[in-house]
């Protein structure tokens, strides 16, 4: 019986090329932009081409607004800044009705649109917003409409929500609930830039003021992106990869490392596994490659993981983070699943 | 191992993950055969113990196990195979090794052709096995096999289902040994014993050691049952040569003062006991004494007597045989087989007295003489005269005494007077043992010793001729009535 063998058509490097070319002068835009931080800005574009919502935590000052400010403005994306504050309502994001009165002195309820109303909301200090507010942008973030007084809008496309916490000073906070922190596909460190980096900052931006993007990607651009993100190819034996990076997280998993076993609460969701792969096939985008391989998944998987990890207090006591397990998972699963015995290995 | 080499481009991927996938499969099945071979050498060394513990089966039956370590290879193989990688596994590994990005793996899935150029060269993998500790685990395996069979059966043997009689099993193969030197048994009656020894040494169970104790009983019976025979033969042997010896010493010693018709009836005599001499010499097999010899020199002695130079000859062949017969019967004691009495007795028996006999024939000239072989057996040692010998050998006691009773050592009795000989007359000479009246016998032993029941009188009493001189003086009052009674001792 001959093998019937189905085989998918690739992007050509022809069609690929502009895509990556153009996701390639937005990073390194921003890298003009902000210094020293090109892997934050690599994995935010990784998030943005995977339609994604990322939840940046930083200290204050280390460029958080501007960054996305001038990814705003690199892809022609409108931008909406929000300060959440404890005494913020769900109206003051998503809009309210209110009474106007018309020419005629006819009066009617009008909806004022919110600031979610835009391609790229930078929500920042969500986490000092109380959950009546956090909770209100849940229906935005997962199905990109938002509903008040019965009426159900759409958000414009795309939409990202861009949000930003401090890790200090967390008296008067509300913590994300882990419903809210699994629907954003990252949770990037947005860490402190280097003293050559701070020297070439003081030297080259007066008060800081960092240069004034042009826009790189139109409309089109975006849409060329996105149907390409949608071409680049997935092997199965990564797909594998993926779900059984996943299902290690879960403690309960026969194959779970024993770390897992012993810091962990709950793993993560099926929606992660949905992330790597979308955010793995992003950065084979950027890495110009029609198929997302390992390394990709290696890449992002951090970034996807280390917020959909709850740990338990034994972890607390033994100062075991959520990022140091995910790099203790990526070591223990094999990526081509070869199942080898003890003493055995491969070397390149 | 190997080190990365880089060859061809994308298309010896599949020449790669066939090379990369036999290494993989090499390790494995080595790893398993070495872990099976292992696991059996333990197994195969417990085994080797329990069985050799419990003797169901010796060493050389065992041995044959050893051949279990094919099959055990063979299990390994087939294990080691058990676990190969697909080939979409190894393109896996071969993928994530050298950065591909998914191009290898999508090969099955998607048409890659056009960006073959980005997979580029694939470097050969190599496959590690850290195989030193499955080494080492191996070669203690087989020190533990080795040491298994290697440890002696005497370490290994259960107290309880194995008994040790090898020390006894030894001694009695010495004394088998010491039997066939001297002839004593024949080479194949030894081989039979040495056989029958072994085989009770290799049935010894501890849990019915009585058996093997009634087999060892048996086999120390027929071994001390030979050389008792042995030993009365020599001791026959020996008086023999100790007559003819004493008779020869006494022809000799008188050969010119001598009556010639005792001559004649000495030589009568001596040529005799060479017959009786020839005649044990044949039973006995004894290689030292002709037995052709012995007759010849019969027959010159009974017709014209013995010269000087035969004489001599004749003394020294008996006394060259008497020297062996108490060698042998020296080592037999020595050996515990026979009695050390019997040896005291044959070397008591070696002292002849050739002079005081030539003096009594000498005086006994032209008289009755017919009673010479009852005169030759008085001449020796321990035979005792008409009065059991002087009765004046001193009792030894040995030190230390046992508390069931002080034993003291036996002495052979000195030749017997021959003066007491001068008015006695043979009746009759007998080897066996004196016969005695069972019915008539008294009570043995203390106070009692010898009244009969009854009412035995005094008249009945048996009175030893030792103590008959006590006897009388103790009834005989006739210089003084006041004197004291003496003892039966005195």
């Amino acid at each position: 019986m001959a093998e019937q063998k189905t085989t998918q058509a690739l992007l050509t490097p022809e069609e690929l090329e502009p895509a990556t070319s153009l996701a390639r002068r937005v990073l390194e835009a921003m890298d003009t932009i902000l210094l020293g931080q090109h892997e934050l800005h690599r994995m935010v574009l990784v998030g943005i081409l995977s339609r994604g919502h990322i939840l940046l935590e930083g200290m204050p000052g280390v460029g958080k607004t501007a960054m996305i400010n001038a990814l705003g403005q690199l892809m022609s994306l409108q931008f909406q800044r929000v300060q959440f504050t404890p005494d913020l309502m769900p109206g003051d994001i998503v809009g309210s009705s209110i009474l106007r009165e018309e020419d005629g002195g006819k009066r009617q309820m009008v909806f004022e649109p919110g600031p979610i109303f835009t391609n790229i909301l930078l929500a920042d200090e969500i986490n000092r917003a109380s959950p009546k507010t956090q909770s209100a942008m849940l229906e935005a973030m997962q199905e990109h409409r938002v509903t008040t007084l019965g009426t159900t809008r759409d958000l414009p496309f795309p939409f990202f929500v861009l949000a930003s916490q401090n890790p200090v000073d967390l008296e008067g906070t509300y913590p994300l609930p882990e419903a809210q922190l699994d629907r954003f596909l990252f949770k990037l460190q947005v860490g402190q830039p280097g003293p050559g980096v701070l020297e070439d900052i003081l030297t080259s931006r007066r008060r800081g003021q960092p240069p004034v993007p042009e826009a790189i990607v139109d409309p089109a651009g975006i849409e060329l992106l996105f149907s390409a993100m949608d071409r680049i190819f997935l092997p199965r034996p990564v797909a594998s990869y993926i779900a059984r990076l996943v299902s290690c997280t879960l403690p309960t998993d026969d194959a779970a490392p024993a770390d897992f076993k012993t810091y962990v609460s709950y793993g993560a969701s099926p929606r992660a596994a949905i992330a790597i792969g979308e955010s793995a096939r992003a950065n084979a985008l950027i890495a110009g490659r029609p198929t997302a391989g390992f390394e990709d998944v290696r890449a992002v998987a951090p970034a996807v993981l280390n917020h959909r990890i709850i740990l338990n207090h034994q972890a607390r006591f033994d100062n075991v983070d959520s990022l140091q397990l995910v790099a203790r998972l990526l070591d223990a699963v094999d990526a081509s699943g070869l199942d080898l015995p003890s003493g055995i290995e491969v070397s390149s | 191992m190997n080190p990365p080499e880089q060859i061809g481009a994308a298309d010896a991927c599949d020449s790669v993950i066939s090379g990369l996938r036999s290494r993989i499969i090499g390790a494995m099945v080595a790893r398993q055969v070495v872990l099976w071979l292992t696991g059996f050498f333990f197994l195969c060394g417990v085994v080797v113990i329990v069985v050799r513990q419990a003797g169901w089966a010796g060493r050389p039956v065992l041995f044959w196990a050893l051949l279990g370590a094919v099959p055990a290879m063979a299990v390994g193989v087939w294990m080691g195979l058990r676990r190969l990688p697909t080939r979409a596994t190894v393109r896996a590994l071969i993928d994530q090794h050298n950065g591909c990005g998914g191009l290898l793996v999508a090969r099955g899935e998607a048409d890659t052709g056009l960006w073959e150029h980005k997979v580029g060269s694939l470097s050969r993998l190599g496959v590690r096995w850290k195989c030193g500790p499955a080494v080492s685990a191996l070669f203690v395996g087989l020190l533990f096999v080795a040491g298994a069979y290697a440890v002696p059966d005497g370490l290994v043997a259960s107290p309880s289902t194995r008994m040790d009689v090898s020390r006894q099993v030894n001694a009695l193969n010495e004394q088998i040994d010491l039997l066939e030197v001297e002839q004593v048994i024949e080479e194949a009656e030894a081989r039979d014993l040495r056989e029958r020894l072994d085989e009770v040494g290799e049935q010894a169970r501890g849990q019915d050691p009585a058996k093997t104790w009634e087999a060892m009983d048996h086999l120390n019976e027929l071994v001390g049952r030979e050389a008792d025979e042995a030993a009365e033969q020599a001791l026959r042997l020996s008086q023999q040569l100790q007559e003819a010896r004493t008779l020869e010493d006494a022809i000799a010693r008188g050969a010119d003062g001598m009556d010639p018709q005792l001559r004649q009836e000495a030589m009568a005599e001596l040529a005799e006991q060479l017959e009786v001499l020839g005649e044990l010499s044949a039973q006995m097999s004894l290689d030292s004494l002709d037995e052709a010899l012995l007759e010849q020199l019969a027959e010159q002695a009974r017709e014209m007597g013995l010269d000087a130079q035969q004489a001599g000859e004749l003394a020294e062949m008996l006394a060259g045989q008497q020297e062996k017969l108490e060698a042998m019967m020296e080592q037999l004691a020595d050996a515990g087989l026979i009695d050390p009495r019997q040896l005291e007795e044959m070397l008591a028996a070696g002292e002849i007295d050739g002079e005081g006999l030539m003096e009594f024939l000498a005086q006994q000239a032209g008289e009755d003489s017919e009673e010479m072989d009852a005169l030759l057996r008085s001449c020796c040692a321990g035979r005792g005269g008409t009065e059991q010998g002087e009765g004046d050998t001193d009792m030894t006691w040995r030190d230390p005494a046992s508390e069931d009773g002080a034993g003291f050592s036996p002495e052979v009795l000195p030749p017997a007077s021959l003066e007491s000989m001068l008015d006695s007359h043979a009746m009759g000479a007998s080897q066996r043992d004196p016969e005695t009246d069972t019915e008539a016998s008294g009570s043995a032993g203390g106070a009692l010793d010898g009244a009969q029941a009854g009412g035995g009188g005094g008249t009945t009493q048996q009175v030893l001729p030792r103590h008959r001189q006590a006897v009388r003086d103790y009834f005989d009052r006739g210089d003084s009535d006041d004197a004291p009674p003496a003892t039966p001792d005195e």
